[in-house]
């Protein structure tokens, strides 16, 4: 999990709630982690928001499909102040380039769409969450994953009853912390995701034995996997390799052999 | 089941959206310009949406109608194919759609009468012929029905059109509208079935084989012609023990005069869409299974798919007349022997 917030404030319930350690706080983006989750801190704007994405994919071993998650406040023309919302839509206000997070995470709480601005909003003219890092986030996420795993959140901090020139920064990390069970639930939700995408086909048998006793090109070795796989899969309580006849001299052979083997073996999908 | 629907700005106001946005009062509704913004964009995954797809009301504006590839038909010289839908509420592990869109979403395109439109265009190049159009091959042209309200529609289309023929091609048994209707010998209701425990492992969220055979007879009785779609074949070891019972269990339901014809397929998809599901599920044992490259398409050794076919061929001719049976696949030897429609 990868978590972008643009302020320390927004940070600082989260880093506190899930134990996250201090990284490199004296970088251009503070990092805190823990075994599963990594959180930065990008300052504000779209333009941080972008390079402190694009930095902690690095910094985080730049693995595929990890769930990534920009948290953080938004004026919204609808009170309350501290109600948290999933971005169903981005625009980028300068751009008027869009994107729509797929919506595939059963939970409770309310869908908005985004619009990312460049100066804080006072005027909030559309039934519209206003931020300044989403549309930076997203697209830097979404080439590093899938967008089913990218996601916003967002939390209500001002409405043209409560401009923003109110907030300071205990009251920034309360709206964050009374939302820690719906941070916490969308956390969860994103792992479970990225999980279901690291079920790996079956592990090829006994390939160890099949490159010890033959020589096999890159491309053979890719050959033998793929046919070990297939052989894990439909027959896993066989040996492969035991049941070879002899006489196979080369790695040629090999594959074919057990490809035939494969095949005129009795297939049982039910 | 639709918690999300996304609509494009200049449907939101037409009864027809509205009509359809009012059966999910509580789903979210997201306005997007093209359908396109949110169906298939790169970076998407089709097993992750499956879990809950949303729901995309669109136009389509070009390409309504078009011709079907040589070996899809049933016996008609003009074959073409339309969706007014895209992607299926189903979920079978060997739908060759998993391997094409990289959404799971649904897209419903509503602007029917722009269908319609364009088969009375291809009616007109073919005046006084037969002409075969064929609904399903992106869809299940009934299990989105009672929303999108198609199947009405497309009933009063073909009431004045008798040479103009549709197949409906489905596994579900949403036949209300049909049932309403009287029925039509130029709309050909046809059903894609396969071995009880094939669906059953297979065809996740599908209408039992039970359940179909029982809309299929409803149909039946209410005059409506019936296609049985044996497609695709799956082979395992017990492959003709499964397919002689369910040929059995079909002809107890459905008499011969209820068929309008019979389609087999073995199994069969164009590589890179097979490739793409391994990727999906490389733990499934249905795509370990002993494929074969022939033709750009992933499929069975040609002496095994022949052997397949002839199995079945032969036992539906227990059943049911050879001209009414028709092969679904011109990659191997048994389509010079049988009604192969190009």
């Amino acid at each position: 999990m990868r978590i972008i917030t643009a302020l320390r404030f927004e940070a600082m319930p989260i880093i506190e709630h899930y134990k996250l350690n201090n990284e490199s706080s004296a970088s251009r983006f503070p990092l805190y982690r823990n075994d599963s989750i990594f959180l930065t801190i990008s300052g504000v704007g779209k333009e941080n928001s972008s390079a402190a994405t694009a930095n902690i994919h690095a910094v985080s071993g730049e693995l595929p499909q990890q769930p990534f998650l920009n948290i953080g406040i938004a004026g919204h023309r609808r009170p309350p102040t501290g109600m948290a919302w999933i971005a169903s839509s981005i625009q980028d206000e300068s751009t008027c380039r869009r994107w729509y997070p797929p919506q595939i995470i059963c939970n409770s709480m309310a869908r908005t769409s985004v619009i990312t601005v460049n100066q804080p909003e006072q005027e909030y003219r559309h039934d519209t969450a206003y931020d300044m890092e989403a549309a930076g986030f997203y697209p830097i996420a979404n080439q590093a994953s899938t967008s089913e795993l990218v996601q916003v959140l967002k939390v209500t901090s001002d409405h043209p009853g409560k401009p923003a020139s109110s907030l300071n920064a205990k009251k920034i990390s309360a709206l964050i912390q009374i939302n820690m069970n719906n941070i916490e639930e969308l956390i969860t939700s994103l792992q479970k995701l990225a999980d279901t995408l690291n079920i790996k086909g079956a592990e090829p048998i006994h390939m160890q034995h099949f490159l010890d006793r033959w020589h096999f090109t890159v491309t053979q070795r890719f050959q033998l996997q793929k046919v070990l796989a297939r052989w894990a899969i439909l027959s896993p309580t066989k040996n492969p390799y035991l049941l070879l006849p002899p006489g196979r001299s080369n790695a040629t052979a090999v594959i074919k052999t057990l490809e035939i083997m494969l095949r005129e073996s009795p297939l049982n999908l039910h | 089941m639709i918690e999300t629907i996304y609509i494009e700005n200049e449907l939101m106001a037409t009864p027809q959206a509205q009509r359809i946005l009012a059966q999910f009062p509580t789903a979210d509704k997201i306005a997007c310009d093209r359908y396109t913004e949110v169906f298939n964009p790169k970076k998407q995954n089709f097993r992750l949406q499956k879990q809950k797809p949303a729901l995309i009301i669109a136009q389509k504006f070009d390409r309504h109608v078009l011709r079907a590839p040589d070996d899809y038909g049933i016996g008609g010289i003009h074959n073409y194919y339309f969706s007014y839908m895209l992607n299926c509420i189903y979920d079978c592990r060997y739908c060759f759609l998993q391997g094409m869109y990289q959404s799971a979403h649904y897209v419903l395109f509503i602007n029917y009468s722009d269908f319609f439109h364009s088969m009375d265009s291809i009616l007109t190049n073919h005046k006084n012929e037969n002409v075969w159009f064929f609904s399903g091959y992106d869809c299940d042209s009934l299990a989105l029905d009672p929303i999108s309200g198609f199947t009405s529609h497309l009933i009063d289309f073909l009431k004045y059109r008798k040479n103009a023929y549709v197949e409906l091609r489905t596994k579900s048994t949403q036949i209300r509208s049909l049932l309403k209707a009287p029925p039509m010998t130029n709309l050909i209701v046809a059903f894609s079935m396969s071995p009880t425990k094939t669906a059953d492992k297979f065809e996740h969220k599908t209408p039992s084989i039970e359940k179909r055979l029982n809309a299929m007879r409803k149909l039946a009785d209410k005059g409506w012609p019936i296609g049985l779609r044996f497609d695709p074949l799956i082979f395992d070891s017990s492959f003709e023990e499964r397919y002689r019972t369910l040929f059995a269990e079909v002809f107890s339901v459905l008499s011969p005069e209820d068929i309008h014809s019979v389609t087999i397929g073995p199994f069969r998809m164009p590589k890179p869409f097979f490739q793409k599901l391994v990727a999906l599920y490389p733990e499934e044992p249905l795509l370990a299974s002993p494929f074969q490259l022939r033709s750009g398409s992933i499929t069975y050794a040609q002496t095994q798919e022949e052997q397949m076919m002839q199995f079945c061929q032969h036992e539906l001719r227990n059943y049911i007349a050879t001209n009414k049976i028709f092969s679904c696949w011109t990659g191997g030897e048994h389509a010079k022997a049988e009604n192969v429609c190009t």
